[in-house]
């Protein structure tokens, strides 16, 4: 078993040991999980394959949680009563909780390849997307692919000239300050004389004044490198190292049709398990079980119980703490330690994909100064004509905060009246818009869990343990906070443990 | 520390320090009156809020899950009403939670000064049915912060 996975190259870095193994559950054994986002589909899908017989409730009447996309159709209601109704096109769509899967989320992309979710390359980094800084360069957005070659350009030119003049030679041998010279032409495209200027090196990376054609149409131009000042200025490099990260680096993918598409088909696969518009309001043990009760979301006077041999709980901390739950004071002081963040994201429909008719920007995103943070286009359908939507703001921090604050009619006007100075089409070209503010989302009330070193020190193994017969698990069990691996590895080495001692 | 989200805001918080973010919004010449009394500023940068006064806090930051006319919400579960919360008789005991934060809420101690938490406090001790007249001043604030 190592050596098969050795060779798949998992065991070396993933915390992803493939399916959990769980042989040996008793027959008829009981578990109920609560919560049908990503942790508890995973739960209540390999406890059902190892034999048990699970139990999934669910307050909303869709499965999936913050693994959610909204399409043309859907309603929601955000707490205060705001109710948006979205009309998106056909194939278009927002996801207004994760939109990525880094190539070593390992996890997600195991469930993907085994239910037959099918994957597309999400964009993180398109050259000819923007960097946009309000008081730089007049205003106006810049390729990213001018910013990132004029930085490398200008830093290689300089590093050189320092080697050149003799800086670096405590540093270097000769022959290796040689070698940095030749890798720093190669890499800031500099020419022969160790200068980053406007000719044929420079073009290829930045791009031509004139693109090459054919026939008797006009020769190529090279294109004029900025100067250094102003880009230093501008801070627009600092967008350029983002996509860098390990968390961003290609490959990284999306589901195709939306994110949702992972939650869907487990959901599938454990459809007869689940209760929707279950809203748990406690959750009690003792030696023999666990007893949970809840009201329906449709008629809060109708209460029931469940009662299991174990439980896997995967309701949000921010809504956990709210209700009685019968574990010991580690757990308690735990589940109160973890506030939940600000995060704010709005989908934009417009009546074209100007940005790839006008601007020949097809997916990735455009960075921008601007409380709306960046422009996200869609990394799908390319070339289709007619309506399409895009992601025009996902922040957090203050601006989280104060978007949230605001109606969806004002955040959707205050992120056309920001993107419009980036793209001016904005306005005439523009549907309709739809934005979730994840404090006012009824089922998470916050984005995810929010830890501080000093809660983690004092209250995280806490969390993860098993108390009696319940076990926590979601995105705020894990060190992925808000990410979708988090929730499935939390999930995983939840229900193996839970199994050890259930069989033990 | 969350990578994924400190991605995003480093970059947003680099940009704005450095470009100065002079993001006022709106500015086009032809928003309305109408419009205006919707806007909603935007602080520039990530370290901290803007907004000054008590009522600008509220609308900006705490009615996002506290509610316009402060009377909470419930979902799946509750923010508490500060309207006639018998709770806002204590100034401390509100500027403590907006400082330390209380289970699912943040706290605010790093990106509200005291000044600011004292105009909050002071304005939800004197609205939404709440009269507490007496001042609450950012020096009383200031006693009630934890050492970082």
């Amino acid at each position: 078993m190592y050596q098969a996975m050795s060779s798949l190259g998992l065991a070396a870095e993933s915390p992803y040991r493939g399916p959990p193994t769980l042989s040996g559950a008793k027959r008829g054994s009981t578990v109920l999980v609560l919560g049908a986002g990503m942790a508890g589909l995973v739960s209540a899908y390999e406890l059902r394959k190892a034999g048990y017989r699970v139990r999934l409730l669910e307050y909303n009447t869709r499965a999936g949680g913050r693994s959610w996309t909204v399409r043309g159709g859907d309603t929601y209601t955000e707490l205060g009563g705001e109710t948006q109704h979205c009309g998106f096109a056909k194939g278009e769509y927002l996801n207004p909780g994760p939109w990525r899967i880094p190539f070593h989320h390992h996890g997600m992309l195991a469930y993907a390849k085994k239910l037959n979710v099918a994957l597309e390359p999400f964009v993180q980094v398109n050259y000819n997307a923007y960097v946009h800084s309000s008081d730089a360069f007049d205003g106006k957005p810049q390729r990213f692919r001018h910013v990132q070659a004029d930085f490398h350009g200008h830093v290689a030119e300089l590093l050189s000239k320092a080697t050149s003049q003799g800086a670096l030679d405590a540093a270097l041998t000769p022959e290796d300050r040689d070698r940095l010279l030749e890798g720093l032409r190669q890499w800031g495209a500099l020419d022969a004389q160790m200068r980053y200027v406007k000719g044929e090196a420079s073009s290829n990376r930045r791009g031509f004044a004139v693109d090459a054609g054919g026939g008797l149409q006009p020769l190529a131009e090279y294109s004029e490198p900025g100067a250094f000042g102003p880009l230093l200025q501008s801070a627009a490099w600092r967008a350029i190292g983002t996509g860098h990260d390990y968390e961003f680096q290609s490959a990284i993918f999306q589901p195709v049709g939306g994110m949702d598409g992972i939650a869907k088909a487990l959901a599938r696969e454990v459809a007869s398990t689940i209760r929707f518009g279950a809203k748990v309001t406690a959750i009690a043990q003792d030696e023999r079980g666990v007893t949970v009760t809840y009201v329906d979301t449709a008629n809060a006077n109708a209460v029931h119980r469940e009662t299991a041999e174990w439980c896997v709980c995967t309701i949000p901390l921010s809504i956990l703490g709210q209700m009685p739950v019968q574990v010991g004071d580690a757990m308690q002081d735990a589940i109160a330690a973890v506030p939940y963040d600000a995060s704010i994201k709005i989908g934009l429909q417009f009546k074209r994909r100007f940005w790839e008719e006008d601007d020949a920007i097809y997916g990735g995103i455009t960075y921008t100064d601007q409380p709306i943070d960046r422009i996200g286009y869609p990394a799908h359908s390319y070339g289709k004509s007619g309506k399409s939507v895009l992601l025009g703001a996902y922040a957090f921090g203050p601006n989280a905060y104060e978007f949230t604050a605001m109606t969806p009619a004002q955040r959707v006007e205050a992120a056309l009246e920001m993107g419009s100075r980036i793209h001016p089409q904005y306005r005439a070209e523009f549907d309709q818009g739809f934005s979730v503010g994840w404090h006012r989302v009824p089922y998470t009330m916050g984005c995810y869990g929010l830890w501080s070193d000093a809660a983690r020190r004092d209250h995280y193994r806490n969390l993860c343990a098993i108390d009696g017969r319940i076990v926590l698990a979601g995105e705020h069990a894990s060190y992925l906070p808000a990410w979708q691996e988090g929730a499935v590895l939390s999930a995983l080495d939840a229900i193996e443990r839970l199994h050890r001692k259930a069989v033990a | 520390m969350n990578r994924v989200f400190a991605r995003g805001m480093r970059v947003a918080r680099i940009l704005c320090v450095v470009a100065g973010c002079a993001v006022v919004w709106p500015v086009d010449a032809q928003f309305d009156e109408h419009r205006r009394a919707q806007a909603h500023p935007f602080s520039k940068g990530q370290a901290g809020f803007d907004e000054r006064d008590g009522e600008a806090l509220y609308r900006s930051v705490c009615q996002g899950c506290h509610m316009p006319d402060g009377r909470g919400a419930s979902g799946a579960g509750t923010y508490p009403a500060l309207a006639s919360n018998p709770k806002a008789a204590s100034a401390d005991y509100l500027a403590l939670v907006v400082l330390n934060g209380r289970r699912n809420m943040p706290s605010f101690a790093p990106s509200l000064d005291d000044a600011q938490v004292a105009e909050v406090v002071t304005y939800v001790r004197t609205h939404f049915g709440n009269a507490y007249a007496a001042p609450f001043t950012a020096a009383q604030v200031a006693r009630l912060r934890t050492p970082r």
